[in-house]
């Protein structure tokens, strides 16, 4: 069975198995594995199971995690690797049979994350009181705002995957005019950030005085421009 | 005169040319130059606007049993969303009917493939990865579980539309500067979300508009693993049908190796100017 091997310069503190899957290291009292020592970050550090594989992950800490000397974010362990966490040493170990299976060719198999407790994104994270996600928790995107610098007032938080904006009953931003149609212009969140895509051509879609043309990425502090309607684009928090 | 009068205004109401979005596409799937068996499944239906992309896990076929029960659930689930006009009507504030549906159609997925995994021993453990993109009316919903991932090539550039919900995409998100020198890294290939392996999961899903012209990509990483999303671009943008792109993709994925199942799908999206009997009685 894997386990790690704690060791304060060449002293054996304490064995942890991993048999019940993964390990979170840190300075605070929730953590597997409790170094008391100011070089260790409260939530420093963990150790997932994946299939027969066991992932190191620094968890954005001060001081690093260090595996043979190397820093790392990331790293799959490997028989015999020592890992360094503030003064104290974790050394990996797999039992013989392992180790003979571990040797094997690696197949680019797909597996599936066991995690130490908190998996991020597996989880609702939030209701294990007391418990950061282990890897720390993603950074939530601040929301896209339209603020009006003329032909309206106010603003308005880009809260739907897609927002459509013209005079028609489906717009979700209603921007009047005569030559104004049903939806003159639609923004869509996509992971890359927030696109404007206007979507006929009787009237002109603006980004900073430019046309655009097809779709563009929405900067912050960009100015839109849709008929009379001048928004200005901006991350609220 | 009455007739003549209202039929005028039939026309007038109608001069102002009106279009929809038509799509159609292509697919392919190999089972590249290392495997045993193909555990890659899709599905595409130009009627209904659907396409699936699933690449399956799991021992011995378990995989090919995965990915072929995403593909069908999210199918049947999305058929009957299409001829249901109440359900059509149901979204919630942030996403339209469409979208809510084709998250609740992974989530469906999710619940079968995770049951039959239970119920007999040599499935135990199987799971998949699903990328779905359906239109409806003018606009596209995208979403995924998993690594399999949905492309948009637009005006000569490709933008990803899906984010890997796997171990290295998720350190990359958290920490920007993280420098993904392996490109053969282990955590590539562990996912921190599948279908099947948990009770539940949540698929991540976005909506856009397409525009004429726009080409949309589906694959699984077996694709990727072996090209750049540069390498994808430009043999996306040689041209030719559908079909001879989706050849040219496999075959540069094998000639790099092949060391998993290659699946292809592409959509391309046309906007057709609604016909006389269309206008009249708005049937879409």
């Amino acid at each position: 069975m894997a386990r790690i091997i704690l060791k304060f310069k060449e002293l054996v503190l304490k064995n942890f198995s991993l048999q019940d899957g993964g390990k979170t290291i840190g300075r605070a009292p929730g953590n597997d594995v409790v170094l008391e020592n100011l070089l260790v970050s409260g939530h420093h550090a963990r150790i997932d199971q994946a299939g027969g594989d066991y992932i190191l992950t620094d968890l954005q800490s001060k001081n690093g995690t260090y595996v043979n000397g190397t820093r790392i974010t990331t790293a799959k362990l490997k028989h015999g690797d020592q890992i360094l966490v503030g003064k104290h040493t974790l050394v990996f170990e797999l039992d013989a049979a392992q180790v003979s299976t571990a040797d094997k060719d690696m197949v680019e198999a797909t597996m599936f994350v066991q995690s130490a407790g908190v998996a991020s994104g597996l989880l609702p994270v939030q209701t294990v009181p007391g418990v950061e996600t282990a890897a720390g928790p993603t950074p939530v995107e601040p929301p896209g705002i339209l603020s009006y610098l003329s032909g309206g007032k106010g603003e308005h938080e880009l809260t739907k995957k897609l927002v459509k904006m013209g005079k028609g009953e489906e717009a979700d931003i209603q921007i009047g005019g005569f030559l104004t149609p049903k939806v003159a212009a639609t923004i869509s969140k996509r992971p890359t950030g927030y696109h404007i895509t206007p979507m006929t051509g009787r009237v002109k879609v603006k980004v900073n005085g430019t046309p655009v043309e097809g779709s563009q990425r929405l900067e912050e502090f960009d100015t839109i421009e849709i008929g009379a309607v001048v928004f200005q684009f901006y991350f609220g928090n | 005169m009455a007739s003549a009068a209202s039929r005028f205004a039939i026309l007038g109401e109608h001069v102002r040319r009106e279009f929809f979005m038509k799509a159609f596409s292509a697919g392919l799937t190999n089972i590249g130059r290392k495997r045993d068996n193909n555990e890659d499944t899709f599905y595409v239906d130009d009627k209904i606007g659907l396409y699936i992309v699933a690449d399956g896990m799991g021992g011995h076929r378990a995989g090919e049993v995965a990915s072929r029960t995403v593909v069908s659930s999210v199918r049947d689930y999305m058929d009957a969303f299409s001829s249901s006009e109440a359900a059509q009507r149901l979204g919630t504030g942030e996403v339209s009917p469409a979208c809510a549906a084709v998250c609740h159609s992974i989530e469906l997925a999710n619940r079968v493939v995770h049951q039959l995994s239970q119920d007999q021993g040599s499935y135990k453990g199987m799971g998949s990865t699903a990328a779905v993109a359906f239109l409806h009316g003018d606009t596209l919903v995208t979403a995924n579980v998993g690594d399999s991932r949905i492309y948009l090539v637009r005006q000569g550039k490709i933008e990803q539309l899906t984010q890997d919900h796997t171990l290295l995409a998720e350190q990359m998100r958290k920490n920007p500067s993280f420098d993904p020198h392996f490109s053969t890294s282990p955590m590539k290939h562990i996912l921190m979300r599948a279908v099947g392996i948990q009770e539940s999961v949540q698929a991540d899903a976005y909506e856009m508009q397409p525009l004429s012209g726009d080409i949309v990509l589906m694959c699984s990483d077996g694709l990727t693993d072996m090209l750049s999303d540069h390498d994808v671009l430009q043999a996306i943008l040689q041209g030719g049908t559908l079909d001879e792109t989706c050849r040219r993709l496999v075959t540069l994925a094998n000639e790099r190796g092949g060391i998993d199942n290659i699946t292809v799908v592409l959509i391309q999206f046309e906007k057709e100017e609604k016909g006389l009997l269309q206008k009249l009685f708005r049937s879409r």
